[in-house]
């Protein structure tokens, strides 16, 4: 007998590649990136920085962005929707459903965010320029990002219903990028309480500015091969720990 | 004979707000292996918290359980098929594709011509490629009980199998459930429908308040009782309880002869069990 995670995997991916949420969010990011050329225009001396910059953010965003518009449809398809009981009723258990949600999400954002690198590459190479590593770089750090944030959604996903679990995810997004800068602010400001808090706060959740390197790639740079290694991880180890917190909590839910 | 199912002293008890609903109560039931078994009770008596708990989609708070002699376990699962109350599926998987999934995730053998034999059992070989969320309810029914069968189980546990059904897809439910016990497999169903707990059922079982009372063979309890017919006369009704055929022929021509028109006959079982819809005080 085939592994049940794989089955599902299978079986979750072709859903959401004939779900509209996912096609509506592959046409924006298209759109996006094509609508940058026109910004190009304004950027004066620096050609195509426009769409190097638009492109590196948007591979981070719609990563993301695209994990929590999928965990929450189809999660919410299979929990709310009641599809959930019939699957369960199989040779299946809640760990198995959740890591082949976690996968199959993961798995179509991944697949999204290389087809957008690939139209990245191919406009910066029609405007004349060579820019090939760059975008390679962010989308392995996009994909590391996906996946930790994939992780988030799916453990909020397992614990609450869809409102206030989209909403702790957002929310853990955010606080992810702006805890290094608001620890530094608060230290500067010799803020005891402030700073402990935040503290707190930024090992209790995953550091996601750990695959920030988007000014250093759209000025061409490169990101050291350790950074790279540390990112994936960092990365491995919270989407296990999400994934295993998920299935203690959803193991109790009740369905 | 060791039962299929053994379940004793379970309870279950579900949070409702600051409250919490008890869905079951020290509820104790056996199945034995080829019995064919009817699940009655009012809405909210616990029907489907057990049906749930036994197909491992719920656990119980207490008590103990065991499927073909073993304590529940993931395992065991293939041996089983469930039909959940009001059933829904992955809304963009064709119907084909559904069954396969459930078929290998059972480790069922027979690939795609098992499938195809199952759709086809069901009525619903000529939808095979069309989205299971375009069904209707009464279609995902249908689709319903083909996965509860893809897997050739052992165990059928089956959550008011007949809701949404015409009557043509109650007849194929019968057809089906009945070849499958006389194939030697067992069932456990709930239903509302009197007449279909006495097409199929070989054993009744009443549940009231989350406990679990044993009514005995449906044979014995259709011989014990006779019919029931109700009869109107200037808008007042009555009924009589004829034993036998010959008594109801008679009672017919005695009520006719006085003047009542006969409205409806049923079985003095179908009576009996009606008992066991009504709310309790």
């Amino acid at each position: 007998m085939k592994n049940p995670i794989s089955l599902l995997t299978g079986s979750f991916l072709r859903e959401l590649g004939r779900d509209r949420i996912v096609w509506i969010l592959a046409a924006a990011a298209g759109s996006l990136v094509l609508a940058s050329l026109i910004l190009n225009e304004m950027v004066v001396g620096q050609p195509l920085k426009a769409t190097r910059d638009a492109g590196l953010s948007l591979l981070s965003l719609l990563g993301s962005g695209g994990a929590l518009a999928m965990v929450f449809s189809l999660g919410g398809k299979m929990v709310e929707g009641r599809a959930l009981p019939f699957l369960l009723a199989r040779p299946v258990r809640r760990s198995d459903y959740l890591t082949a949600l976690a996968g199959a999400v993961w798995l179509a954002a991944t697949l999204g965010l290389a087809l957008l690198t690939a139209l990245l590459i191919v406009l910066v190479r029609l405007g004349g320029q060579t820019w090939i590593a760059g975008p390679l770089l962010g989308l392995l750090l996009a994909v590391l990002e996906t996946a930790v944030v994939t992780a988030l959604a799916v453990f909020f996903a397992a614990a609450l219903p869809p409102a206030p679990a989209l909403f702790l995810t957002v929310m853990a997004w955010v606080a992810g990028h702006a805890l290094d800068g608001a620890l530094a602010v608060a230290s500067q400001g010799h803020q005891r309480t402030l700073t402990t808090l935040l503290g707190v706060l930024d090992v209790a959740l995953p550091n996601l500015e750990l695959f920030n390197h988007r000014a250093t790639l759209a000025q061409g740079g490169s990101v050291a091969p350790g950074t790279l290694g540390l990112a994936a991880l960092y990365a491995g180890v919270w989407v296990f720990l999400l994934l295993r917190g998920a299935a203690a909590i959803f193991r109790r839910r009740e369905l | 004979m060791d039962p299929l199912i053994s379940v004793a002293g379970v309870d279950k008890t579900f949070p409702t707000g600051r409250r919490s609903t008890v869905a079951l109560k020290g509820a104790s039931l056996q199945v034995l292996p080829g019995q064919v078994v009817g699940l009655l009770g009012p809405n909210g008596a616990g029907k489907t918290t057990l049906l749930k708990i036994l197909a491992g989609i719920s656990r119980a708070d207490r008590g103990e359980i065991r499927l073909f002699g073993s304590p529940p376990g993931v395992g065991l699962r293939r041996r089983i098929g469930f039909l959940p109350e009001r059933p829904e599926f992955l809304p963009h998987a064709t119907a084909m594709e559904l069954l396969a999934l459930s078929l290998r995730l059972s480790g069922g053998s027979g690939g795609e011509a098992r499938v195809a034999e199952v759709l086809e059992a069901t009525g619903m070989a000529r939808f095979r490629n069309t989205a299971v969320g375009r069904f209707s309810q009464g279609m995902k029914q249908r689709i319903g009980l083909a996965q509860a069968l893809v897997h050739r189980p052992d165990l059928l546990l089956l959550d008011e199998p007949m809701t949404g059904l015409d009557p043509l897809g109650r007849r194929m439910a019968f057809s089906l459930i009945e070849r499958f016990h006389r194939e030697g497999g067992t069932v456990l169903f709930s239903t509302h429908h009197l007449d279909d707990i006495e097409a199929v059922c070989t054993h009744l079982v009443a549940i009231q308040q989350g406990a679990v009372s044993p009514l005995g063979e449906a044979t014995a309890l259709r011989a014990q009782g006779g019919f029931c017919l109700t009869a109107e006369r200037d808008g007042e009704r009555r009924e009589a309880l004829p034993r036998g055929e010959e008594e109801l022929w008679t009672e017919l021509e005695r009520l006719r002869r006085d003047g009542w028109r006969p409205l409806a006959l049923r079985s003095d079982l179908t009576r009996h069990l009606e008992g066991y819809y009504e709310e309790p005080d």
